[in-house]
């Protein structure tokens, strides 16, 4: 630690002046007896920090605090971005939804888009009208009716298969409103299966299932749709949030 | 009690078994030096004791963490530097008090000046002091280190954990700072009286250290 510095006139006065201020005489015997039953508990070497606090001290052992403080700030920092990326795909997904919604809606609702079926069939107590269908690349619509006589039990559709396959259901659209106690009419729509060509002549079966304990009826259609106007279209250039009147 | 020199190579490795006479000779030795370290940069008396004790106690702790027995000195040093550091950011920066000393404790520089000359040293030594206490820990710290304990730049910013560039350009800012300030304070200088002087003279009464 020796050198020999440079000395100016600050620094010959800063010597002086800490040559000066230095405290001269420090009671070594009385510090050890403090520290010393201190030292004789420390013996084994620890990694861990240990607290201790002087009778005259002011000085707080911050650090385990500051540690657990950044780890929160962290942790909080984590889960906001978690909720905010949660929020935002759940919000998309709403959105895709809904617009997928409004747009099918839409596609079935204006005559220049879907066609006109009209196919009736009748089994015992129920009869099925396929009403109007959509279909594209990528997607196939259905409304048909189901009506049943006053006396029949109530039945919803459990399943639909095109040209023998089963689709998978396409947004959230696929609900059947009862219009009175004898009629149900039913909107769904479905993706269409990747490696089905596009054909406009559609096999699909619609299986009902009766709610008065598994009578299960099958109607099977064959459906003459035009693949003109495909909904791509329609959702690039149509206002989606705007639902059409019939 | 301290029958050993620091500089002897086995003190360190009977330190680091924990042997209680070489603790003893260790803490004779570096006990008075933190002290007198943490007095100057501005604790009273009590925290400075309760820094060097708490300093003495971490380095048994970590005494493990030493791989050059040579190297203990500044070792220890850097321990004592990182807790009054601590305890300044513990106490928010907390201006630190100036103390009075009587007349007679004060020092006389050189045989034969007369009083008129010797007071003159002396107001300038008040000024400089008070323009310390004025500068940021950091700041006081890198003064004391450099012209107290007579530590190289390499030294000190080993000690304080930071680049040599670093200490280098406080170092340099500390002591443009207090040239300034001589300057302005020479330009209105005025002879004080010794009832003056009397009352302000800072801080060499650190007197004893009588811990509890």
């Amino acid at each position: 630690m020796n050198h020999q510095p440079i000395d100016n006139y600050e620094e010959k006065q800063l010597r002086q002046l800490f040559r000066q201020q230095a405290p001269k005489h420090i009671d070594v015997e009385h510090a050890w007896q403090h520290i010393k039953p201190i030292i004789q508990q420390k013996q084994a070497p620890t990694k861990g920090k240990t607290i201790i606090m002087f009778k005259h001290s002011t000085h707080q052992h911050r650090t385990p605090w500051k540690r657990i403080a950044a780890i929160a700030a962290v942790a909080v920092l984590a889960l906001s971005i978690m909720a905010a990326g949660v929020s935002f795909f759940g919000l998309m997904n709403t959105f895709k939804d809904d617009h997928r919604a409004l747009a099918i809606n839409q596609v079935l609702n204006d005559p220049n888009m879907y066609t006109k079926i009209d196919q009736t069939q009748t089994q015992g107590e129920y009869t099925v009208t396929v009403d109007r269908a959509y279909i594209d690349k990528s997607v196939l619509m259905i409304v048909f009716n189901l009506m049943k006589t006053p006396s029949g039990h109530t039945a919803q559709p459990d399943k639909v298969t095109i040209n023998g396959d089963e689709p998978k259901p396409q947004g959230n659209v696929g609900a059947c409103d009862a219009s009175t106690a004898t009629k149900q009419r039913c909107m769904m729509a479905f993706q269409k299966l990747p490696n089905d060509e596009l054909n406009d002549v559609v096999e699909i079966t619609i299986t009902f299932k009766s709610l008065n304990g598994g009578e299960v009826l099958t109607f099977t259609f064959n459906l003459d749709v035009q693949t003109e106007n495909p909904i791509q279209d329609l959702q690039q250039n149509d206002d989606p949030w705007v639902v059409p009147e019939e | 009690m301290n029958t050993r020199s620091e500089h002897d190579p086995t003190l360190i490795e009977c330190w680091l078994q924990g042997e209680e006479h070489a603790v003893r000779t260790i803490f004779s030795i570096y006990y008075p030096r933190a002290v007198r370290l943490a007095v100057l940069n501005g604790l009273s008396s009590d925290e400075a004791q309760d820094c060097a004790q708490n300093a003495f106690v971490r380095a048994f702790e970590k005494r493990r963490q030493l791989r050059n027995t040579q190297a203990f000195p500044l070792w220890f040093q850097r321990i004592v530097s990182s807790q009054i550091m601590n305890h300044f950011t513990a106490t928010k920066n907390r201006a630190i008090s100036l103390t009075t000393i009587e007349m007679e404790d004060i020092e006389i520089p050189t045989q034969g000046a007369t009083l008129d000359e010797h007071m003159i040293v002396q107001e300038s030594l008040i000024k400089l002091n008070q323009n310390i206490q004025k500068m940021s820990p950091l700041m006081r710290m890198v003064l004391i280190l450099r012209y107290h304990e007579d530590l190289s730049l390499p030294e000190i910013a080993h000690t304080l954990g930071k680049r040599e560039g670093a200490i280098r350009v406080i170092l340099h800012r500390a002591l443009k700072q207090l040239r300034e300030q001589r300057q302005q304070q020479d330009n209105s200088f005025q002879m004080p009286t010794y009832q003056d002087s009397h009352t302000v003279i800072p801080s060499t009464a650190y007197g004893g250290a009588h811990k509890r």
